[in-house]
């Protein structure tokens, strides 16, 4: 029951995090933490598409979703929580939300990133949230999917950006 | 457990199996089966029984036959080893599609054969959708 898992993807809900990691944990919930999201409506129609019928999904710009989440409105729920980059999940943190794990997923190439593994590339921003969420005890590993292999992903950051 | 065969024609069936490990990882007791355009059909066959075999010696108690296309090759194929089976033993669902084959791989174990054939048609069916007709829905 909660939240059971934290991910930054930046595709937020498909397959890998719908049939992936929600069947295996078995979800009624899925909260997308992102203002680009919120502010599209057609975004947030395919976020809401995307899931099954009997999974709710939320799209909430993350001040609402710190505020939600804090009022432990997701207590009774087995929810993933899905942010776009680390940067939302620091918010979050910020926010004072209780965050202990944080799973990386797909961080997709784009220019002015650089790759650090086959589906993490990470800018200078990326690399401070994610170096900042870590040093305030963050467990931050980077799993595509349940089956696959956790994998420490700190100390594979540039140190250079 | 039950094991799956998907029996497809060219690389379809393979690629199907690449693409269900994208998204939910390597899973296991599932094979592909293709049909070239040079094999015989006695040649699936084998395919589909060596398949078979395999998954039974990797712990399947039941084998569920995924198929691309009704009437084809494949599933006339498939249809034969059905005829030649105890009921409960084998199934064959035609129309496989992404969906079907995660449904089918998804809590496999806690599922009869014809309980996952259930739940596996149902899943393909409901994967088909008119995007503009249900976006027109939900905008308006």
């Amino acid at each position: 029951m909660g939240v059971l898992l934290y991910r930054v993807d930046d595709r937020l809900i498909h397959g890998q995090v719908v049939v992936g990691w929600g069947r295996f944990l078995k979800i009624n919930s899925i909260l997308v933490c992102s203002e680009r999201v919120a502010d599209d409506e057609l975004a947030r129609t395919m976020m809401e598409m995307g899931a099954p019928a009997d999974v709710k999904v939320e799209v909430l710009r993350p001040k609402e979703a710190a505020a939600k989440l804090n009022r432990d409105a997701f207590a009774e729920r087995d929810a993933i929580v899905l942010f776009e980059t680390p940067a939302d999940a620091l918010y979050l943190l910020n926010m004072n939300v209780k965050i202990e794990k944080l799973n990386i997923g797909g961080m997709h190439f784009r220019p002015g990133k650089r790759q650090i593994m086959e589906s993490v590339s990470v800018d200078k921003e990326d690399c401070r949230a994610l170096h900042e969420l870590s040093a305030r005890n963050v467990e931050v590993y980077f799993q595509m999917v349940p089956q696959a292999r956790p994998v420490e992903i700190i100390s594979k950051l540039p140190c250079d950006l | 457990m039950t094991g799956i065969i998907i029996v497809a024609h060219g690389e379809l069936a393979g690629e199907l199996v690449n693409s269900v490990a994208m998204i939910m990882g390597r899973v296991p007791l599932l094979r592909a089966v293709g049909l070239g355009s040079d094999q015989s059909l006695d040649d699936l066959k084998r395919e589909i029984e060596e398949a078979w075999q395999e998954l039974e010696r990797g712990g399947a108690r039941q084998i569920l036959v995924l198929v691309d296309m009704f009437g084809g090759s494949c599933s006339n194929v498939a249809a034969r080893l059905v005829c030649d089976s105890e009921p409960g033993q084998i199934a064959v669902v035609t129309g496989v599609n992404l969906p079907m084959v995660l449904e089918a791989s998804i809590d496999r174990d806690l599922y009869q054969l014809k309980d996952l054939v259930d739940k596996v048609v149902k899943a393909g069916r409901k994967s088909i959708v008119d995007v503009r007709a249900v976006l027109a829905e939900k905008l308006r």
